[in-house]
């Protein structure tokens, strides 16, 4: 009765299971993907209570989670109270900031040119290769800019040689390794990134681009006008998502691209985490590892839940 | 949209996309099993009463393939009546040690594995590993009368309980060496080699001299760029009255707070000043095959590294690149008091991340499995390890074994093929080592000098055993001091930090918790001694 005054009619239940069943298929169709998303994504985020606990590997499989002994927010306050704490916060934050600079919208600016090649062939030979760089390993790419930038016969040296300027240790000189880090997933993601601005702008109703001819925009004026205001949705999409990476840097590459010489920017949470993980002497501290993961996830969420109220305040752009 | 036929044959792919993921993701284990020898059902009827000895053990992929095509191998299972499967726990150290954990957390172990010394204690005395202590001495009395004939060992076996969860590996006594370009010293007008840090600064003026290209630094190397620790005494050491000095790393790292380690930067920043040691080593970009290039094609002329390198640079391209290619190892530099330098061994004397365990579900093979190793340690399984099969790959003269084949035919073979090899350096059952047979068996340039250099300066160092909450909290803390020194030091060499600041910068390493790290290794000492 009571459901019936809140405007549901009587038998309301009853029809949700009847539309359930008409489409049963599809629901079957459904459930795989549920079951898996349960075993595999949401179950596994049950192992996120070992950040409160010192954990014990021994006492083996799930005993080892629940025996273990708790200690609250031990690990959370022994990270937050580390001298090194805000040093590392802060190279975390600078690299993931500038990487977000350069990384988003590089691909936005690519797209929009690449749209405006007329030869379709050109268009997709440009698309091609740029996207190559995604698929070579992290490994790879950061010993092709250590050959390129060797102070003794690497391109770019023998280059400034040649201009009479004295040769860089790049990748050792602390203040390069920001750009370099950065110049190196742009170099790696931007081909790759612009897929779905370039998917984005298929979509584009070609009648705008007409109506904008009959008004006498030129070809700018229309990228400017109807390209990029028509994946303005995308973009507000993609952002809300990037801002999301904020706490997160490419632990690979920064382990390959880090030495004594760059400690004081390259240095990050990530990759003090994993000397704390992988000591040589001891025991992998798993639960310290969570307690720190699980921070920069808060982190992340708050970010992105902020830049999705910002979002949908300001735009009618909105994630969920 | 489908209709109902296309839409049953979507979800049967849908679930069969499902169980593959699931089986994929359960599979990875036994795959690995499979990755070691024909595998065996080990656990079928292996027991005590059983006349064949069947075991599975794990151990890194690398070491594995080594086993595979060591001639002594099979011989070796021969005479045990063994069949042992081998177990690929990762395919290098780093994979293996990584991966270690969560295999253990798995609880679906094989019955003998490699470990370190640590987690056979800790995890030894919650019930994983057996105990051998009682096992060994029962039926084990070759590797009984090693560890009474050998105290540090026993010592470093003996866990705080008093238990013997693992044997470790004793590893040869080798070190470093510093070698050099005779071929360029001779150029360079160089007629004897250095004796002193002085000498040998010298002598990288007199080939800089010789050789001023821009790209040509005399001293060039991989890895840690901090050498000649022992000639400044200034190596991490545990002198007589038993005090540590230094992050304690038997001898292979630096006293920071040493009078000798300011002199050694200072020195190090002279070098880096006058463009005398290759500033890609210290500053930490130079690659192992930088390295190798510069050393082959006249860019660098000195290193200090692994004993066995002087003959892999006469050997990958010196001579081919250039005829009159020469390298030859010079001894080591007298210390700042004109003594003979004691020199840092490689690696520890007892592997600490080379231990071999027992798994305690294992219980029944046990017996087996010690009787196995056992026969490792007999005289009879040594000569088989370190010498391979009487006739075949060595002769008996008077007292003495001498090798019938040779290193440089048999050592450089391509993986897969099999060899008579003895390189005890290596890791295959951690058993004691022949330190003489193991230099005897090496090239002739490495066999020239590696007896008389080791033995003249060869340095084996006390072992620190650790309690976990040592571990821990010293892990904590380096993770936290070693970068902060590391880029100091960089700072200082390069000239951007001036040495006027050296003592504020051990205040505020010290601050960052060194001397907290020092005090810990001393009560691990301390502790160890009682």
């Amino acid at each position: 009765m009571q459901t019936a005054l809140k405007g549901k009619p009587p038998g309301a239940r009853g029809n949700v299971w009847n539309k359930i069943w008409r489409s049963r298929l599809l629901y079957l169709i459904l459930l795989p993907g549920l079951i898996h998303m349960l075993l595999f994504k949401l179950l596994p985020l049950f192992g996120l209570v070992i950040a409160f606990e010192d954990y014990n590997v021994i006492k083996g499989g799930i005993h080892s989670i629940i025996d273990s002994k708790w200690v609250g927010f031990a690990h959370f306050e022994k990270f937050l109270n580390d001298g090194y704490f805000w040093k590392l916060l802060k190279n975390t934050l600078l690299l993931a900031f500038f990487n977000l600079l350069f990384v988003f919208p590089i691909p936005i600016l690519f797209a929009l040119l690449v749209n405006e090649v007329r030869f379709r062939k050109v268009q997709r030979f440009v698309q091609t290769v740029t996207f190559f760089p995604y698929f070579i390993s992290s490994a790879v790419a950061v010993s092709i800019l250590y050959t390129f930038l060797s102070p003794q016969g690497g391109l770019v040296n023998v280059a400034l040689e040649g201009l009479g300027i004295q040769p860089i240790f790049f990748m050792a000189e602390p203040g390069w390794f920001r750009p370099l880090y950065v110049m190196l997933n742009v170099w790696q993601l931007f081909g790759y990134n612009s897929i779905i601005y370039l998917a984005a702008m298929t979509n584009i109703d070609p009648h705008l681009y007409e109506a904008a001819d009959l008004d006498g925009a030129g070809r700018v004026s229309k990228m400017f006008h109807v390209t990029l205001p028509s994946i303005a949705g995308t973009i507000v999409i993609m952002f809300i998502l990037a801002i999301g990476q904020i706490m997160t840097v490419d632990l690979d590459k920064i382990l390959m691209m880090y030495n004594p010489s760059v400690y004081d920017t390259a240095d990050v949470i990530q990759s003090y985490v994993y000397r704390q993980a992988f000591a040589t002497k001891g025991f992998p501290n798993y639960s310290y590892g969570a307690a720190v993961g699980l921070m920069q996830s808060v982190v992340a969420f708050v970010l992105v839940i902020s830049a999705n109220r910002a979002s949908k305040k300001f735009s009618d752009s909105q994630l969920f | 949209m489908f209709g109902k036929k296309g839409s049953l044959w979507i979800l049967v792919l849908a679930v069969l996309l499902v169980l593959s993921a699931c089986n994929k993701s359960g599979g990875s284990d036994s795959e690995a099993s499979s990755s070691g020898q024909a595998s065996s059902p080990a656990s079928a009827s292996a027991g005590a009463g059983g006349d064949k000895i069947q075991f599975s053990y794990m151990m890194a992929g690398k070491y594995i393939n080594w086993l595979k095509d060591l001639k002594w191998y099979p011989e070796l299972l021969k005479r045990m009546n063994a069949e042992v499967e081998l177990v690929n726990g990762g395919d290098d150290d780093s994979a293996y040690a990584k991966g270690l954990d969560t295999k253990l957390l798995s609880g679906d172990l094989p019955d003998a594995m490699i470990v370190t010394l640590s987690q056979a204690e800790v995890y030894g005395s919650q019930g994983l590993f057996l105990n051998l202590k009682d096992l060994i001495a029962k039926d084990a009395p070759n590797i009984q009368k090693f560890i009474d004939s050998d105290e540090a060992y026993k010592t470093l076996i003996t866990a705080s309980d008093g238990n013997v969860y693992g044997l470790p590996q004793q590893y040869p006594i080798i070190t470093n060496v510093p070698f050099y370009r005779a071929d360029m010293f001779e150029k360079a007008g160089i007629t004897s080699n250095p004796k002193t840090i002085q000498e040998f600064t010298d002598v990288l003026r007199k080939l800089k001299a010789a050789y001023p290209s821009n790209d040509f630094y005399p001293f060039t190397g991989r890895d840690g760029y901090i050498k000649f620790t022992e000639a400044f005494l200034a190596k991490d050491n545990i002198d007589e009255n038993g005090k540590v000095h230094g992050i304690y790393n038997v001898g292979k790292s630096y006293d920071l707070m040493a009078p000798g380690f300011k002199d050694l930067i200072q020195w190090y920043n002279t070098m880096y000043t006058e463009k005398l040691i290759d500033p890609e080593w210290v500053l930490g970009t130079q690659t192992e095959e930088s390295w190798q290039t510069k050393m082959l094609t006249g860019k660098g002329a000195i290193s200090y590294d692994f004993f066995t390198r002087p003959s892999w640079f006469m050997n990958n391209g010196g001579p081919q690149n250039d005829p009159k290619y020469d390298i030859k190892v010079m001894d080591a530099l007298n210390d700042s008091q004109g003594n003979p330098s004691k020199v840092p061994m490689a690696e520890q004397r007892y592997r600490e991340d080379r231990v071999f365990v027992i798994n305690a579900k294992s219980e029944k093979k046990a017996e087996q499995i010690l009787k196995f190793m056992d026969y490792l340690f007999s005289d009879e399984g040594r000569t088989l390890m370190d010498y391979g099969v009487e006739g075949q790959s060595f002769k008996t003269n008077g007292d003495k074994k001498e090798f019938t084949v040779k290193f440089e035919e048999e050592g450089n073979k391509p993986l897969g093929t099999p060899v008579w090899n003895f390189l005890q350096d290596r890791l295959t059952f951690p058993v004691p080592s022949n330190d003489a047979a193991y230099y005897d068996w090496m090239d002739p340039l490495t066999k020239s000098f590696a007896a008389d250099f080791f033995g003249k300066y060869a340095a084996v160092a006390q072992q620190i055993k650790y309690s976990t909450e040592q571990l821990k909290e010293r892990s904590e803390l380096v993770a936290n001091v070693q970068p902060m020194v590391d880029a100091n030091l960089v700072k200082f060499i390069t000239g951007k930090r001036p040495m006027s600041e050296w003592d504020a910068f051990l205040k505020e390493a010290d601050a960052q918790g060194y001397s907290k790290i020092v005090e810990i290794d001393q009560a691990a000492y301390d502790a160890g001694k009682k």
